[in-house]
């Protein structure tokens, strides 16, 4: 059972959007989540430097075909708040149908 | 803080969370190359039946069966079709491997069908017959059911 706990780090749309990502993949590539989300490098960084000072990703840099490339992957603690963040999210669609419900009960 | 936010907001938010988790299983595929080597594979197994020695189409099977099992560990899951990404293995359906093979296993079963049909009405070379159809089919039908199972993994999508 995940904790709903709203998370003010990752809601703004961009890192929301990055975290989203990561969250169905083991690692991806820097230029897949780049291109995805329409960013360039230099905000794609920012938004990532953010996400590792967090601790919620872990950047690596692997070296394949003598290219040094880059790649994220969501660490544990970043997936722990991703799932209470959607939790939470969950939780206030399920209270204003529950309100609207028991409205309509009443009339 | 989520006081603050409405029933649109949090629904518009989930909305972008699962097409961004669409956008990765997007990528649960087999390479293009592995359907393509089945296909050419397959026809030349035929053709070797039909032209060579029962020994030589022995060894060439065990050849072809060896090299289709050390790729298909590499690809079989469809998690890896794109180098940029890993596809977690809880977002693709475990039954992929089982799939691709059931798939493959009822290729070959048609391929025995199809030669016994064509030697039958008396072909010169039934096996590479059947076997060209089989991998049309292998060519047409390997991406169709990759593309199923990217449907069920879209349709597990938690939003």
């Amino acid at each position: 059972m995940v904790e709903a706990r709203f998370d003010e780090l990752i809601h703004p749309s961009t890192r929301l959007s990055i975290v989203a990502l990561l969250a169905s993949a083991d690692w991806i590539d820097f230029a897949f989540v780049r291109d995805r989300l329409g960013l360039s490098d230099s905000a794609l960084s920012k938004q990532l430097t953010t996400l590792e000072e967090a601790g919620y990703i872990v950047i690596e840099r692997p070296v394949s075909n003598r290219r040094r490339r880059v790649r994220a992957r969501l660490s544990d603690t970043g997936r722990a708040a991703f799932e209470g963040h959607v939790a939470a999210l969950r939780a206030v669609i399920a209270s204003a149908e529950s309100v609207g419900a028991s409205d309509r009960a009443r009339t | 803080m989520s006081d603050d936010i409405t029933y649109e907001e949090a629904r518009s938010t989930l909305g972008s969370i699962e097409q961004r988790r669409r956008q990765v299983i997007a990528e649960i595929d087999m390479p293009r190359w592995y359907w393509w080597g089945l296909a050419v594979g397959w026809i030349v197994l035929g053709a070797i039946s039909d032209i060579g020695s029962a020994w030589l189409a022995a060894a060439a099977t065990l050849v072809f069966g060896a090299v289709h099992s050390a790729v298909a560990q590499r690809v079989l899951s469809g998690r890896h079709r794109s180098p940029q990404l890993s596809i977690r293995a809880d977002v693709v359906s475990h039954h992929v491997p089982a799939l691709v093979i059931g798939f493959l296993l009822s290729m070959a079963a048609a391929t025995i069908v199809l030669a016994l049909l064509a030697e039958a009405d008396g072909a010169r070379h039934p096996v590479t017959m059947a076997s060209v159809v089989v991998a049309v089919a292998v060519l047409l039908g390997g991406p169709g059911l990759m593309a199923a199972v990217r449907r069920r993994a879209e349709r597990s999508v938690p939003a």
